[in-house]
């Protein structure tokens, strides 16, 4: 199985934890999914999760004067947003837990 | 906030500083964007490509190629954000439409102002023009739109793509120039001299000021041509009411006139295009 099909359930989280720790450009953003490990992500896949996280409400985009250079928007995660991430947050941790001792039943046979 | 012709201005000053290989890959994307977003809002679209221009430009001189950067499927990327690109509003449908409706319009009064015969305007035909206008210009955009991804020969064969557009625009031509064989005259109604006059020279002062006004650069030179319209339109009436006699050399200024006309157009459209 692709690394990409895991990944298409998780990156929303992934992007609003981001979020969440500092206001935060499209490119800025990509560069911190790729340090974090995601190597293989781009912007075609992060520009429209940004657009789509923007549209639901759950992060706000805000221009800002850039002393030198073009002015960026900047995304903010909104309280619906901090609310989604904290479910996305529990939901995670008890797929893993579920997924973790599915897997280890299946080494035991 | 920037409105969508400030971001498409500021995003051709950026495009400069791309590489040429990078260059090709973003205004493929434009266009498609540009010509995929027709009913919506136009300032959050270009917007959107705007942010992504200048992230990318940070990446170019990083080393990173566009492909790399956005990935080598810029279809799908820009098909995804044009799924959530907010509707057009009622008021900027109507704006568009509007000016559609005036160029379309505009075309067919200026045009018949030009004839040596008194205007007549027929509503149903102007009503034709709009409807076919909007037709072609929409087969027209989808045809340019579908060729920038689309790697079958019908789009990438340079012939025949330009073979399909020029069919598409004589299409367009024949529809608008036969209209009138077809269409019923029961609510036409004539143009008088000097009233026809007075009609195309205001409907010309009144769109130049606004095209002057608003710094609408693409539309200076079609001004020139209006101008040229006009100029023809009323010698043909001041002949046709008697007031200058038809010389034989009429049809030499006529000509002379297309052929300023052509030129200044011609020369005015470089201009603004350098002026860029």
């Amino acid at each position: 199985m692709k690394n990409s099909q895991l990944l298409k359930g998780v990156l929303e989280g992934c992007v609003l934890s981001i979020i969440k720790r500092k206001e935060i450009y499209g490119y800025d953003l990509i560069k911190e999914l790729q340090r974090a490990g995601l190597d293989t992500i781009q912007g075609g896949t992060v520009y429209p999760l940004l657009q789509k996280l923007e549209k639901n409400q759950l992060i706000q985009g805000n221009i800002k004067d850039s002393p030198d250079g073009p002015n960026r928007k900047y995304f903010t995660l909104t309280d619906q947003g901090k609310s989604y991430l904290a479910d996305f947050g529990i939901q995670w941790i008890d797929l893993v837990e579920i997924v973790t001792h599915i897997l280890k039943e299946e080494d035991v046979e | 906030m920037k409105t969508a012709r400030q971001y498409r201005e500021a995003m051709n000053e950026l495009e400069v500083n791309l590489e040429p290989k990078n260059k090709d890959y973003f205004t493929d994307l434009r266009v498609y964007m540009e010509l995929s977003s027709i009913a919506t809002d136009e300032r959050v679209m270009t917007e959107q490509l705007y942010q992504m221009n200048i992230d990318f430009l940070d990446a170019q001189e990083e080393g990173i190629s566009a492909e790399v950067f956005f990935g080598n499927d810029p279809k799908t990327m820009a098909d995804e954000l044009l799924k959530q690109l907010p509707k057009m509003t009622i008021t900027n449908a109507l704006k568009k439409v509007g000016l559609i409706a005036l160029v379309l319009w505009g075309i067919r009064l200026f045009g018949d102002f030009g004839q040596p015969q008194q205007i007549i305007i027929n509503p149903l035909i102007y009503l034709f023009d709009l409807l076919i206008g909007f037709g072609i210009v929409s087969l027209f955009l989808e045809y340019i739109r579908r060729s920038v991804y689309q790697k079958k020969f019908l789009f990438t064969n340079k012939i025949l793509s330009n073979t399909v557009a020029i069919l598409i625009f004589v299409l367009f031509i024949l529809a608008t120039l036969t209209a009138e064989w077809f269409i019923p005259e029961n609510w036409a109604f004539v143009v008088p001299y000097p009233l026809d006059i007075y009609l195309t020279s205001s409907l010309f002062l009144i769109s130049t000021i606004v095209i002057f006004l608003t710094k609408l650069k693409p539309f200076y030179s079609i001004s020139w041509a209006l101008f040229i319209f006009v100029i023809i339109g009323v010698y043909e009436r001041l002949t046709y009411v008697g007031f200058i006699p038809e010389t034989h050399d009429s049809i030499f200024l006529k000509i002379a006139a297309v052929v300023i006309g052509f030129i200044g157009y011609f020369w005015i459209s470089r201009k603004t295009e350098t002026a860029k």
